[in-house]
């Protein structure tokens, strides 16, 4: 695959290995990603099963985070939380691009007035505010995992769906695809081989950021108890039950809230490095 | 008559009347206060013919609706009204038949009034060269892509490996050789140059019978315009298609064309042999163009030269009444200065244009042809 990339693809690795922001944020996300894969190999305790007897212990040699209220190991939890999080989040977010993406190039593609009538209502959706819309959906279909990616991809639809509908409008009027009309392509072939391979870039610069606010808003919607539903170990459903033990046992919440801070912050820092590599208008 | 003279075979191509308007678009604010729509008349009336093997040269400054001009042939633009009678060659014209189009006499087919379905045919006979050749080529595709594409619209060559022959074969007539080291670029990996070289065999590949070349070479260095004008001139010779050859060169026009039409504000203001409109200007408006052609010789730059024009391009959405060159017109305003009959006629009435002898064509009131035409005198 390496041997196959073109020197296009070549220079812009060259170009991402050299930016601060992708060469410290992508390591953490690529942590966070392999620590959820690998999570039941090296976590020592089921992360549901708790043993009451050894209830809200502080970290130990044999608990490093402590357990919970229900004695559950919170190193096994956080861990697995890790997996979960990253589920809601990819899954989240590669629902809303499909959605976005192909509701975005139809509008710019086809213009005129379907464009403006297609846009009036991401302007409506686009007018609440992002967690207002993700509880709104999640509130609609209930409580679980598929539920809360469904609610995580709707509520990032509509700004995929902007941003793709404006580098379509942009790309269409380029020269190749007027030469490409006047050999006669199919409008089919102009709109998926010609204009949308070359409208990706923000899509994926913006796919990254959101993945880390995703993070975010899942761990949000299980706090306030929308979301993920416990016993699963989700690091915002862990949060809301530290609540209780707020002084008593904070190894409940420390832990879950460094691990979501330090993956949104990995994947904010990627999409910050993929930004300055790819946007053609931010010179170094 | 170009230095590169050759036969010209049939007519292949009559532009008759052709206008293209694009609508201003009105805010909300005009459309309740019942405003009148807008037009920016971009090609306003244009008639011309082509020959087969002909290059055929649109000339005027930007904004004169050469480029609309061109693109209309191919249908990029929509046109307002208007003809285009073109001879498809005669796989096309059997495609167009099966498709149910009957040619009429001499086999002529209006391409402005085919549906898009029909039209798709022709579209192998028609093909554009673009002036930016970092534009105007697909940055995802290797340049054997890009060169396969229209042989499989059109379902040119049969086998991969036909068509990968045509592609080579292609690459050098426009001498991109070896062949074999350019297939699997990239187009960023090109230069300028060869960029428009294989913008060129795109063009070619499918064997057009009229190429609309809009300012092939104003975008490159000039060390190369020679060359990539050499390798249109030998292709000419070697395939016989004809160009309409877009510019606002007229060294370059006077350079490769047979035939030049001066454009300004949408229409044809002068048509004729090359050479003679070049040496003997008869619209003030290609007077003005020719004295502003760069002289090379340094002794005859003496301070600022006299350019015979007045003001600069009004905007094709209120163009002035009459003559719409009158404005700028450096024969009407000494026409109102001594109060000849001019005064009155060309701020009044279009002039035609009409045939003065010799093939060449002029719209200009001062020609007693253009006034005859209009039945004045």
């Amino acid at each position: 695959m390496v041997l196959n990339m073109s020197p296009q693809t070549r220079l812009l690795l060259r170009k991402l290995w050299r930016n601060r922001s992708f060469k410290i944020g992508f390591p953490i996300v690529l942590a966070f990603i392999i620590l959820g894969l690998i999570a039941p190999l090296i976590t020592p305790y089921n992360p549901v099963k708790g043993n009451l007897s050894e209830a809200l212990q502080p970290p130990s040699s044999k608990h490093w985070f402590g357990t919970d209220q229900l004695g559950r190991d919170i190193f096994s939890r956080t861990i697995y939380g890790a997996r979960i999080s990253l589920i809601v989040a990819f899954a989240g977010i590669l629902l809303a691009v499909i959605a976005g993406v192909l509701y975005g190039a139809a509008s710019g593609y086809a213009g005129c007035n379907v464009d403006e009538a297609l846009m009036r209502i991401i302007d409506i959706l686009l007018a609440f505010p992002d967690i207002l819309l993700a509880i709104l959906v999640a509130a609609i279909v209930g409580p679980g995992l598929l539920n809360v990616i469904i609610a995580v991809g709707a509520y990032n639809f509509p700004q995929f769906a902007r941003i793709t509908r404006g580098a379509v409008l942009a790309v269409k009027e380029l020269e190749y695809v007027e030469a490409a009309e006047a050999i006669g392509e199919s409008s089919f072939s102009i709109l998926f081989r010609y204009i949308l391979p070359n409208s990706m870039y923000p899509v994926v610069v913006h796919g990254t950021l959101r993945t880390g606010a995703s993070i975010l808003t899942a761990a949000a919607l299980s706090f306030l108890g929308l979301g993920v539903q416990s016993p699963t170990p989700e690091w915002g459903a862990m949060i809301n039950e530290a609540m209780k033990y707020l002084d008593i046992a904070p190894q409940m919440w420390i832990f879950p809230g460094i691990f979501l801070t330090v993956t949104v912050l990995g994947f904010n820092l990627m999409g910050d490095g993929l930004n300055d590599v790819l946007n053609p208008k931010i010179k170094e | 008559m170009s230095i590169y003279q050759i036969e010209l075979g049939e007519e292949i191509l009559r532009v008759e009347g052709l206008k293209v308007w694009f609508p201003v678009r009105k805010g909300l604010l005009d459309t309740i206060l019942g405003k009148p729509k807008l037009y920016v008349r971009a090609v306003d009336g244009v008639s011309f013919n082509m020959r087969e093997r002909e290059i055929f040269c649109l000339v005027g400054e930007s904004g004169c609706g050469k480029t609309t001009t061109g693109k209309s042939l191919l249908r990029l633009v929509p046109v307002t009204s208007g003809k285009a009678l073109f001879k498809p060659r005669k796989e096309t014209m059997e495609k167009l038949e099966r498709l149910g189009v009957t040619p009429s006499d001499g086999g002529w087919v209006d391409i402005f009034n085919l549906p898009e379905k029909k039209f798709k045919p022709v579209r192998r006979d028609i093909q554009m060269i673009y002036q930016d050749p970092y534009g105007s080529l697909n940055p995802r595709f290797k340049i054997k892509d890009i060169l396969e594409e229209p042989l499989l619209v059109h379902g040119i060559g049969g086998s991969k490996e036909e068509r990968m022959e045509l592609i080579m074969k292609t690459l050098e007539r426009v001498k991109l050789t070896p062949a074999s080291d350019f297939v699997d670029r990239y187009p960023h990996q090109l230069s300028g140059g060869q960029r428009q070289r294989v913008a060129i065999a795109r063009a070619i590949i499918s064997n057009p019978r009229l190429v609309v070349a809009d300012e092939p070479v104003s975008m490159l260095d000039v060390s190369i315009r020679a060359e990539i004008l050499e390798v249109l001139l030998n292709l000419r010779k070697e395939l016989g298609m004809s160009y309409l050859f877009i510019t606002h060169d007229l060294a370059i026009a006077r350079y490769i064309c047979d035939r030049i039409a001066v454009m300004y504000l949408g229409r044809i203001v002068e048509l004729g042999d090359a050479r003679e409109i070049i040496a003997e200007p008869l619209h003030p408006y290609t007077k003005a163009l020719i004295a502003a052609i760069p002289d090379p010789d340094p002794k005859n730059r003496i301070g600022y030269r006299y350019l015979p024009i007045k003001g600069e391009v009004p905007n094709a959405i209120n163009i002035p009444p009459g003559c719409r060159f009158h404005p700028r017109c450096v024969a009407y305003e000494e026409a109102v200065k001594k109060g000849t009959a001019l005064k009155d006629l060309c701020p009044r009435k279009e002039p035609p244009l009409a045939d003065v002898g010799n093939g060449r064509k002029v719209a200009c009131w001062l020609h007693e042809a253009v006034r005859k035409a209009a039945g004045l005198e």
